[in-house]
């Protein structure tokens, strides 16, 4: 909905505008349509995009213009989309409908280059010429010369001379100014050589996330989303400068090992948080202060990259490489001089933080003392962000129930000037416990170890699973204290206790299902009716394989408990089947739709069967399972239908 | 036996809905749908182009089917909105019609004066004239409380399956008018288990009424789009209509932008650096939107009728709910 809400923003003032989704426009119809192309900004070809009903009704609820607003990589998208999947009929639909765009809007829209026809797309890539970068300044736009370009394809029959506003857009937004180096390499589109580019903004991307959560220097979502970014712009420069080239040639090994190269150097596991605000500062600039955050830091990691290049490709600077350059320096001047040793040496500063155990020098062993609570306050970096009230009421009970050896045990980790580094639940529960102090250890710690402390801290604390849980209670019992007892003791509702303790009831292999995170807690907990073991572990693993939600599973074991045995009912081959040990898969489905055929005087309609279905056998998902297993209901259900109709 | 003779179709004189201007006697589509229901047939399915009137076609057929015919007739519509779209214009053409609600509700603001509405049941069977409804409204009622002969489902495309199943004991015959192109129904519940069915519940319902029924369903078409000019025709009918050839009927008309005029498809094509959420395609729609209401009009064959307004334009038809898939 984003794009819509965008346009909505807009276009307020004129709330005549029908602005929504395709969904949303169906059924309808208007004079004239914009469109904004699905797979405008994907790089890749997601299918929920390219499913072609939405393009169809986007495309045909105009009654005399359409315009689309389509990316310049959308072409390369499919094709390389295409490549992977060359029957897919979606996006063959898409393909054609792009190239159809292309050619009804207007021919000129190919450029010739060495009297082969390149579409604006390759010729990008290759640096030959850059597209009308996103332009903030719309005015500006519109107010620009427009190209002699004239449509000669699209007119309508009665307009044998179109005038000048009739020239397609695609003119319009795209001007090519020749880039000042003129050789530029031979150009071939080959969707192999753009897959084979893919992997360096991987590479270079991803593996930056763990120097930078030493940086710590912004939460864990924005530390995701520079990776993702740098990534991103990593994949921009890859395509605009090896994507157009054939794969394995010269040039373009030169060019992926310069690339290679220079992402790595640029990469923020490299460089640090210091070269995240050097991209910052360089997309501000060129972005303009308005854009968000995300364009910023892309726009302005992929102006570096093709600035660092031993040979810098201006078009994707955006700018003169001069006047860049000139930026640059004085960014790095100034940020020298804001503040000096971290700043002056950046690789080092960062490079020396190791996520871990803190080492014993840094955190020298100081006794702990009580400070006042109004002394302290929170370190506003704090890696777990706002606490929740649910969070610090548990502790604030426990701080009460443990009033008489002074509340809070372990002491709080602080500076000297009172900002916690860790302990800031503790330190909330102690101000909502109404506690006058708590016991502290005071360590001066440099900024960067601070805030190493608290991701330590926060990292290296494993929480118990349900089922060790389940077993300390199960000790405690053992030791003669109650189920009460120990909800009061440990400050958790006894309800809780009493499901961990329930866990035990299982079979032990369920157990273990439960305590390796494959089985949920809460399906697990369904299984603990059915006394029978061997039947929990049949249904356990089932539910873990089929991947069964709660009710699902809730819905099978009631019917189970509830129908009578099938042993009751009369089924065809029943006699053999029953002599064997263990029962296995007995009744095939073709067998049990067999039997509902061969009485056609009773009537089953649609509605009652898919009713049944859907609410039964769809518990388990049957639809590639061969054969019927003996607890599943459908089975019941079968013979319930031909008994009853 | 069908004869001719008794079609109603000659004397057929309404005036046109408004934004179709195709009247019924010279549309064979409509004609031969009548024909087919009025003689019986369990299944007619009308496949139609975008803008080929469907709506037209759907009101006329019930209104003659019901006026002429005696027949009781239910329009299954899929949204509320086009529900009240389908009354509206049935009101228009003369159609004794009234839409259904739910109990306790009340009559819409702009539906037609003459349309009656119906809010629950009580007064259903006593109703000599069309009925419409939403599909999911036509799933509450039970057929002890009304049944009609003729069930005229519009927008059948989006219609499941299984909606229809739901259907069948409203109505013993049933007539599906749709787009094939558009959007596939929406379905919310996990449906793998009868992917590899040809009639399977999720699927629109005209398609799996056809692969289970193929013999007994008479199969029509509207041949020609009365929206779509011949450069628009020209690029979506092979792309989405391969099985449903048509052409453009649509009047000379185009867009003038301070006094150019613009061919019938536009091409803008934008750098969106930051993926899918980048501002700029919505910039550039929101910019072209200001431009077209700032000097655009529109030119009905060689004279020039009005300047675009508003309400004429639509925008950023996009974007989708992702988890409706």
């Amino acid at each position: 909905m984003e794009q819509a809400s965008a346009v909505t923003a807009r276009l307020a003032d004129v709330p005549g505008v029908l602005i929504g989704t395709a969904n949303q426009a169906q059924g309808l119809e208007r004079e004239a349509v914009v469109v904004i192309h699905p797979l405008a900004g994907y790089r890749e070809a997601p299918s929920f995009a390219t499913d072609p009903g939405r393009l169809c009704v986007a495309l045909s609820r105009h009654r005399a213009h359409v315009t689309v607003i389509c990316d310049v990589g959308t072409e390369a998208v499919l094709q390389h989309a295409l490549a992977d999947a060359p029957n897919d009929t979606a996006l063959g639909i898409q393909r054609h409908v792009l190239a159809g765009l292309l050619r009804t809007a207007d021919d000129g829209l190919y450029l010739t280059q060495g009297g082969v026809a390149v579409s604006p797309m390759v010729a990008c890539q290759a640096g030959v010429c850059r597209p009308q970068l996103p332009t903030r300044d719309q005015s500006k736009l519109t107010s620009r010369p427009r190209p002699t370009r004239v449509a000669t394809r699209g007119e309508l029959p009665h307009q044998r001379q179109p005038a000048q506003g009739a020239i397609c857009m695609a003119v319009r937004a795209l001007e090519f100014p020749q880039s000042p180096a003129g050789d530029s390499p031979p150009i071939a589109s080959s969707p192999s050589a753009w897959q084979d580019t893919r992997w360096l903004g991987q590479q270079s991307g991803y593996t930056t996330s763990r120097d930078l959560l030493a940086g710590a220097w912004v939460s864990p979502e924005a530390r995701r989303t520079v990776s993702r970014l740098y990534a991103a712009a990593c994949a921009d420069l890859a395509q605009a400068t090896v994507g157009g080239l054939p794969p394995h040639s010269a040039d373009w090994e030169r060019w992926f090992a310069a690339l290679r190269t220079t992402a790595r150097q640029l990469s923020p596991s490299q460089a640090g948080a210091h070269v995240v605000r050097r991209a910052l500062h360089h997309g501000q600039r060129l972005e303009g202060p308005d854009a968000p955050w995300s364009h910023h830091v892309r726009r302005g990691f992929a102006a570096l990259l093709a600035a660092s290049l031993p040979e810098p490709v201006p078009g994707l600077i955006g700018e003169d490489l001069v006047v860049f350059r000139r930026h640059d320096d004085a960014w790095l001047a100034q940020d020298a001089t804001e503040d000096g040793a971290v700043q002056a040496r950046p690789n080092v500063a960062i490079q020396d933080v190791q996520v871990g155990p803190p080492d014993p020098e840094r955190f020298p062993p100081n006794a702990p003392a009580r400070w006042p609570t109004s002394k302290l306050r929170p370190h506003p970096l704090n890696p777990r962000g706002a606490l929740t009230a649910a969070d610090v009421a548990e502790l604030c009970a426990s701080i009460v129930a443990h009033a008489a050896q002074g509340g809070i045990l372990q002491p709080l980790l602080v500076t000297p000037d009172g900002t916690v580094v860790a302990g800031h639940r503790r330190l909330a529960a102690a101000r909502q416990a109404g506690l006058q102090d708590v016991p502290v250890v005071v360590c001066a710690l440099s900024p960067i170890d601070q805030l190493t402390a608290q991701l330590t801290e926060n990292l290296q604390r494993a929480d118990l699973s349900p089922v060790q849980e389940a077993r300390a209670y199960c000790h405690l019992l053992d030791a003669g204290a109650t189920q009460a007892s120990i909800a009061r003791a440990v400050c958790v509702p006894a309800s809780r206790v009493r499901e961990r303790l329930a866990l035990l009831d299982l079979d032990s292999r369920v157990q273990d299902m439960v305590h390796s995170g494959d089985l949920p807690l809460r399906v697990a907990l369904q299984l603990v009716p059915l006394r029978d073991q061997t039947h929990q572990l049949r249904l356990a693993r089932h539910a873990v394989r089929r991947r069964l939600t709660v009710a699902q599973v809730r819905n099978l074991i009631e019917t189970a408990l509830h129908l009578p045995p099938a042993q009751d009912a009369p089924r065809p081959a029943d006699d053999e089947r029953d002599d064997e040990e263990p029962p296995g898969p007995s009744v095939t489905r073709q067998a049990a739709l067999d039997a509902l055929r061969a009485e056609p005087d009773r009537p089953i309609t649609y509605g009652q069967l898919a009713d049944l279905a859907t609410r039964e056998c769809c518990a388990c998902g049957l639809s590639s399972a061969p054969a019927i297993c003996e607890e599943c209901p459908n089975l019941h259900l079968l013979r319930a239908v031909l008994q009853c109709a | 036996m069908r004869t001719l003779a008794d079609s109603p179709i000659a004397s057929v004189s309404q005036p046109p809905s408004s934004n179709v201007p195709i009247p019924s006697e010279t549309n064979p589509t409509i004609a031969a749908a009548l024909f087919a229901a009025w003689s019986g047939d369990p299944a007619v399915v009308v496949a139609s182009p975008p803008g080929a009137g469907k709506t037209s076609l759907v009101v006329q057929l019930a209104d003659q089917l019901n006026r002429r015919a005696g027949l009781s007739v239910a329009i299954a519509a899929q949204t509320r909105v086009q529900a009240l779209d389908v009354t509206n214009r049935a009101a228009r053409i003369g159609a004794s019609v009234a839409l259904l609600g739910t109990r306790d509700s009340h009559r819409p603001l702009d539906l037609e004066p003459r349309a009656h509405y119906l809010a629950g049941v009580a007064d259903l069977r006593r109703w000599p004239g069309v009925v419409v409804a939403t599909t999911a409204r036509w799933l509450w009622v039970h057929e002890r409380e009304y049944t009609a002969e003729v069930c005229v489902c519009d927008e059948a495309w989006q219609m499941t399956w299984a909606d229809l199943g739901g259907l069948g004991p409203l109505s013993a015959q049933v007539v599906l008018v749709g787009d094939p192109g558009q959007i596939a129904p929406v379905v919310t519940g996990d449906s793998r288990r009868w992917e590899h069915l040809p009639a399977a519940p999720q699927r629109a319902a005209p398609e799996a009424l056809l692969a289970a029924y193929p013999d007994s369903v008479t199969r029509l078409r509207l041949p020609c789009t009365w929206r779509l000019g011949p450069d628009t025709t020209a690029l979506i009918q092979p792309a989405f209509y391969a099985d449903l050839p048509f052409e453009s009927a649509r009047p000379p008309r185009h867009v003038e932008l301070r006094g150019a005029a613009l061919p019938e498809i536009g091409l803008e094509l934008q750098s969106p650096l930051a993926g899918p959420g980048d501002a700029c395609p919505a910039a550039a729609a929101a910019n072209r939107v200001r431009d077209l209401l700032q000097g655009g009009a529109i030119v009905e064959g060689s004279e020039r009728s009005r300047a675009l307004e508003p309400r004429d334009l639509a925008s950023s038809l996009r974007t989708w709910s992702r988890q409706a898939l």
